[in-house]
């Protein structure tokens, strides 16, 4: 006889559970925590069925890889910056945030998946850091270099959320593997986020279900997609509280964590 | 076919989403962090809700019923 999480099964139902439990570690996202971190890892992401008033739940890699590139190679020098033949140095360019204002302008890599390929990001909480600038002892005026505070951000008595974005088939011209990638759209800062994120004063694009529904299944018009990538979950129904600083390490990252020196945030 | 629904668990609304491996059904339920569920056979010929991978089985307990109270009520 078998043990399967400590209930009796047979041989066969053994076999059975453990050959499902393998195919099921494949889906490397089922068994993440939903909240966003910066990172380009796997994600879920809802995505419209064709035709349908349905949607699946993909696992995408999370950084848009603009369909011009070509390998897996050229996404990491984008990503992370390289050194060209002559020594040159060409930094990074981050896609992970596609700004809402600028979605629809031409030219935009964002544009024909704004338009065709929406999307909604599930998220549990987000990160972001606050900046304080500590003041000068003798002169009283800011320092330069400012301390930064994490915080995890989410939405009031809710488990998870939907974030507004936009999604990208690419495939590998050299290996032929095939990726699907995603931005989140951001949008200004609200009254608790311009806190928060004090440096940019920018936030996720926050749908309501109304909204995201739209998103989804709608059929916006240009103007529309625009105004709902700009539109600004309410402040009083978002909470943010401070973390640890080693969070990205740490065995419970959402564990609260209190600065003495950090003034309060403004309701 | 895979659907997602809502169920109540600890008094909030928690999103489950169903999904099929090798015909079997598997629920995921966005809890924190998320777990994935599913209807297994003891060795006496009932049915017991687990948690796939296996650890944590309390909860796999806690919410299968919430599940099939959500399919009960449908009918």
């Amino acid at each position: 006889m078998c043990y399967f999480n400590g209930q009796k099964v047979t041989h066969a139902e053994f076999i059975r559970l453990k050959h499902l439990e393998k195919a099921l570690a494949k889906y490397d996202f089922l068994g993440r925590d939903l909240q966003i971190g910066f990172d380009y890892g796997l994600n879920a992401v809802l995505k419209p069925i064709p035709d349908k008033e349905d949607f699946e739940i993909a696992q995408m890699e999370w950084g848009f890889i603009p369909s011009y590139l070509k390998t897996r190679e050229d996404v990491n020098r984008m990503r992370h910056g390289y050194k060209d033949a002559n020594g040159k140095f060409h930094p990074p360019i981050t896609t992970l945030n596609a700004v809402s204002e600028e979605l629809l302008f031409p030219g935009k890599i964002y544009k024909e998946a704004a338009l065709k390929r929406r999307c909604l990001v599930l998220s549990s909480g987000f990160y972001e850091w606050r900046h304080v600038h500590p003041l000068n002892k003798r002169t009283g005026q800011p320092l330069k270099t400012a301390n930064k505070y994490p915080y995890l951000v989410k939405v009031k008595n809710k488990e998870y959320f939907f974030m507004a974005g936009i999604w990208q088939p690419w495939t590998d011209k050299s290996t032929g593997e095939y990726v699907e990638s995603f931005a989140i759209i951001t949008t200004s800062a609200n009254q608790l986020m311009e806190q928060v994120h004090n440096s940019k004063k920018r936030m996720p694009a926050i749908l309501t279900e109304d909204l995201a529904y739209e998103w989804m299944f709608g059929n916006p018009d240009e103007k529309r997609i625009t105004e709902i990538a700009q539109s600004q979950f309410p402040a009083d129904q978002m909470e943010a509280y401070t973390i640890g600083k080693d969070f990205r390490e740490a065995l419970d990252p959402t564990k609260s964590f209190v600065y003495e020196e950090l003034p309060v945030l403004v309701e | 076919m895979d659907e997602t629904f809502e169920i109540v668990w600890k008094d909030n609304p928690v999103i489950v989403q169903t999904f099929e491996i090798y015909n079997q059904r598997l629920f995921r339920v966005m809890i924190n962090p998320p777990i994935v569920i599913l209807r297994a056979n003891h060795e006496e010929g009932y049915k017991f809700w687990s948690s796939m991978p296996e650890g944590r089985q309390s909860e796999a307990m806690a919410i299968g019923p919430l599940i099939e109270q959500y399919y009960r009520s449908k009918k």
